[in-house]
């Protein structure tokens, strides 16, 4: 990669040889060219310093080295012109004939530099390489210019010179065409770097147009400087603010401002004299009346004017904005009658206004984010987003709905799978239990139906025997199915939930403080409380080695709480098929809410709220 | 005579013992009872016993096997008598075992049907098969809506379904309360109605038609 910066440099140093030798040839030998030399120099230092200053920031693309050419080659002219001017003078510098022959061919210099811009201008490269060739052109048109003049003279040399000044002619147009293309073919960024330059770029024809209706119609090259002058100091200026400032906020919508302003003030007046002439024509003039109403003419037409105004110029100055807001309008309306998504607004964003914008739902409030390579200002954006708020707000509720129903659905699950576990294990309690009891027991019956008719009498005392271990097993049947049962639901609570905890704790083997409120809690809100109370003094036990457990269920302002706390070692946590998340969902299923707070220093708190 | 002697394999232990004394009380010689399924194999290999009885459903994974092991034993001694007991219905797989011949299936409270179980259990040592009548009834019903079953007369089906439990005909006389001979004509037609082969061996009858219930449904 070149170091455009060292070439801008060299050129700078160039620069301040030829300014210096101006001075000196000025100040020593013509001082009637002093005020003209010092303001080449002062028009074109900007050129040389911005232009070092570009190549400086940005060492890799070539427009600053271009941009100090400009003012190089302008001030390398101007210091040949000074220097053939004292041809003839008493005091001549050596060689000044022959520079003279010279400097009447070098002033094609001073379009060498805004030619380049043209074509390489913002990147630095040409539109594609079949461009490069006019690039080349820039230096030979001006070189074989320079060379006709010195080896034609007179007549021949003016014909000699006629094909480069074609060419020249040639090459501005085909600059302005490169910069069409490329204005057509970038995105918004490029777009406001090369607006810039086609604020003073359009200087160049300009300055060219008077200069040849200047020689024409006077036979004199007066405005010519002034022309250059106007170019040269406004190029490098708009160069370099499109190079270095890349954000270049607000600039269409100052722009658009004032244009607006301007049309809407002529306009008014326009309005103002066409109604004042025309009522004091029917009136008689200066009449109080005839400004009466034509002011108020003027005033009735200027809201809508301003509106009309507003929207007309913002649709040429800032059109990605505009297109945005009314695609973005015709959007929500669109959201509004069902007929699409509100999640589609990034869709449409990122159609109408490039890759750059997103749709942030999980800020809050949801927002519009542009990257600056989206070309919009953080004003533009706010206007989006008001304008998009509706579907933006629905995007965010969506959202979240989404996720409610999926932990809803995660918990039902969890349930439903509890639920099976729990079927499952009843089967297996029934079956090894009661159901073997009483097969075993059907048997045993049997046996004894069957021996005596084999075998005679059993004896008495083996017959009891027998009774006493099928009365055995009928009795650890029932006990068997009472604590299936209870495991189902507890039948204590039919007791009330305060009674049922009691119940519990009474086979907990460490004393457990007790502040239960005789509540009637509905079903199932009073299973769930239970449970939790259970698991939690269960945790408590098995993992945090608790020293105290406090159970307290009283009446709040939300509907009913229970709090289980211990002073145990924490850890409580709900990770999947922990009895903790089961708990949740129980309580979850019931409509309350549970909290588990769980630290080393101030143990666990576990509490649920039913409504 | 020789006591057979049996391998019992049952979870749960009053049961287990309850099935040892019954077995015991009819003359078997009870050589192991064991709880689980690899006990059961290994007490097979040790003992080497005329008849197996396995709970279908016992640990390791109180899944089904019992049922596995019994594969397992089949392969291995393919002439061991193996009966088995289930909690619930399990037609395909059953049938087509039993229709190997040496196999029983039976719903576990068969059991307190002391004489019935007894029955089927020496059906079974004897190489023959056991079928549990809830068993017959879903197969003879899902087979008798249509096809050749539902050419049969009630009787006829009633006998079918004996047969298929696995019982001799003069079990099945006495279970209907006719003659031998009836029994005896009721076969032969209902045999040429599903076109299958008379022959005078009656486990190869039974096989026959349990073949031809498991082929049609």
């Amino acid at each position: 990669m070149k170091r455009w910066d060292v070439a801008a440099g060299a050129l700078a140093a160039l620069a301040l040889v030829a300014a210096t030798a101006q001075l000196v040839i000025s100040v020593r030998v013509v001082p009637a060219l002093l005020a003209e030399n010092l303001v080449a120099i002062a028009v074109t230092t900007p050129a040389v310093v911005l232009g070092v200053v570009v190549a400086r920031r940005l060492p890799h693309n070539a427009v600053g080295a271009i941009l100090t050419l400009t003012g190089t080659a302008s001030l390398l002219d101007t210091a040949l012109e000074s220097w053939a001017v004292t041809a003839g003078l008493p005091n001549a510098l050596p060689g000044a004939d022959a520079v003279a022959v010279v400097a009447g061919g070098t002033w094609m210099l001073h379009y060498v530099g805004p030619l380049l811009l043209a074509l390489l201008f913002p990147t630095g490269r040409p539109l594609s390489p079949v461009w490069r060739l006019a690039v080349v052109a820039c230096f030979a048109i001006p070189i074989g210019f320079l060379a006709a003049q010195l080896l034609a003279t007179g007549e021949a040399g003016m014909w000699a010179s006629v094909p480069f000044l074609a060419g020249l002619l040639a090459l501005l147009v085909i600059s302005v065409v490169s910069v069409v293309l490329r204005y057509r073919r970038s995105h918004e960024l490029q777009r406001r770097q090369m607006r810039w330059l086609l604020v003073s770029a359009t200087l160049l024809p300009i300055a060219l147009v008077i200069c040849f209706a200047e020689f024409g119609l006077f036979g004199t090259t007066n405005g010519v400087g002034i022309a250059l002058a106007l170019l040269i100091v406004a190029l490098p200026i708009s160069v370099g603010v499109a190079m270095l400032r890349h954000n270049l906020w607000g600039y269409d919508r100052v722009l658009a401002g004032t244009v607006r302003w301007a049309l809407l003030v002529a306009a008014l007046s326009t309005v103002y004299a066409v109604a004042a002439v025309a009522l004091g024509l029917l009136f008689g003039p200066d009449t109080p009346l005839v400004s009466a109403i034509a002011t108020l003419i003027a005033a009735t037409v200027f809201l809508p004017l301003q509106r009309l105004l507003r929207r007309w110029i913002d649709a040429r100055f800032q059109p990605k904005r505009e297109l945005l807001l009314s695609e973005v309008r015709r959007f929500v309306l669109a959201v509004r009658d069902g007929r699409v998504e509100p999640e589609e607004l990034q869709t449409v964003l990122r159609r109408f206004g490039g890759a750059g914008l997103s749709v942030r739902v999980g800020d809050v409030p949801a927002s519009i984010h542009a990257n600056p390579e989206s070309g919009l200002t953080a004003a533009d954006v706010k206007e989006l987003e008001s304008e998009a708020r509706l579907p933006l707000e629905l995007a965010v509720l969506r959202a979240d709905l989404r996720e409610a129903l999926t932990q809803t659905a995660a918990s039902r699950s969890r349930l439903v799978a509890a639920a099976d576990d729990e079927r499952r294990r009843i089967q297996r309690d029934l079956h090894d239990g009661a159901q073997a009891n009483l097969v075993a027991l059907g048997m045993r019956l049997r046996r004894l139906q069957r021996n005596p008719g084999r075998a005679g009498s059993i004896p008495a005392a083996e017959l009891n025997d027998d009774l006493d271990a099928s009365v055995e097993l009928v009795q650890r049947t029932i006990s068997d199915l009472r604590a299936l049962a209870q495991g189902v639901r507890p039948s204590s609570l039919d007791e009330g939930l305060d009674a049922a905890i009691r119940g519990m704790v009474q086979s907990v083997p460490m004393p457990v403080e007790l502040s239960l409120d005789a509540i009637s809690v509905p079903e199932p809100s009073a299973t769930a409380a239970y449970y939790l109370a259970a698991e939690a003094v269960t945790n408590a036990l098995k993992h945090a080695r608790a020293g105290r457990i406090r159970i307290a269920l009283e009446k709040v302002a939300e509907g009913i709480r229970l709090s289980v706390e211990d002073n145990g070692s924490g850890g409580a946590s709900e990770t999947i098929g922990s009895g903790l998340a089961g708990i949740r969902d129980r309580v979850e299923a019931a409509g309350g809410r549970l909290s588990v707070s769980s630290s080393h220093e101030t143990g666990t708190r576990v509490e649920a709220v039913f409504p | 005579m020789t006591r057979l002697r049996a391998v019992i394999a049952e979870d749960s232990a009053v049961v287990r013992e309850g099935i040892a004394r019954l077995l015991e009380d009819a003359g078997y010689n009870v050589v192991a009872k064991v709880g689980d399924a690899d006990a059961l194999i290994a007490a097979v290999e040790a003992e080497q016993p005329d008849v197996v009885i396995a709970d279908i459903r016992m640990p390791p994974t109180l899944t089904d096997d019992g049922a596995r092991a019994a594969a397992h034993l089949r392969h291995r001694y393919p002439h061991l008598p193996i009966l088995l007991l289930s909690q619930h219905i399990e037609t395909s797989h059953s049938v087509m075992l039993a229709a190997q011949g040496a196999f029983g299936y039976l719903l576990k409270d068969r059991v307190l049907e002391v004489d019935d179980f007894l029955d089927a259990l020496s059906r079974v040592a004897r190489g023959g098969s056991a079928l549990d009548p809830d068993v017959v009834a879903s197969l003879v019903r899902s087979n008798g809506r249509k096809g050749p079953l539902a050419a049969l007369s009630p009787r006829e089906r009633d006998v079918l379904g004996l047969m298929a439990e696995g019982r001799s005909n003069a079990a099945i006389a006495a279970h209907l309360t006719l003659a031998e001979r009836t029994v005896e004509s009721h076969i032969g037609s209902l045999l040429s109605k599903l076109g299958l082969t008379d022959t005078a061996d009656g486990h190869r009858r039974v096989l026959a038609v349990l073949t031809y219930l498991t082929a049609a449904s």
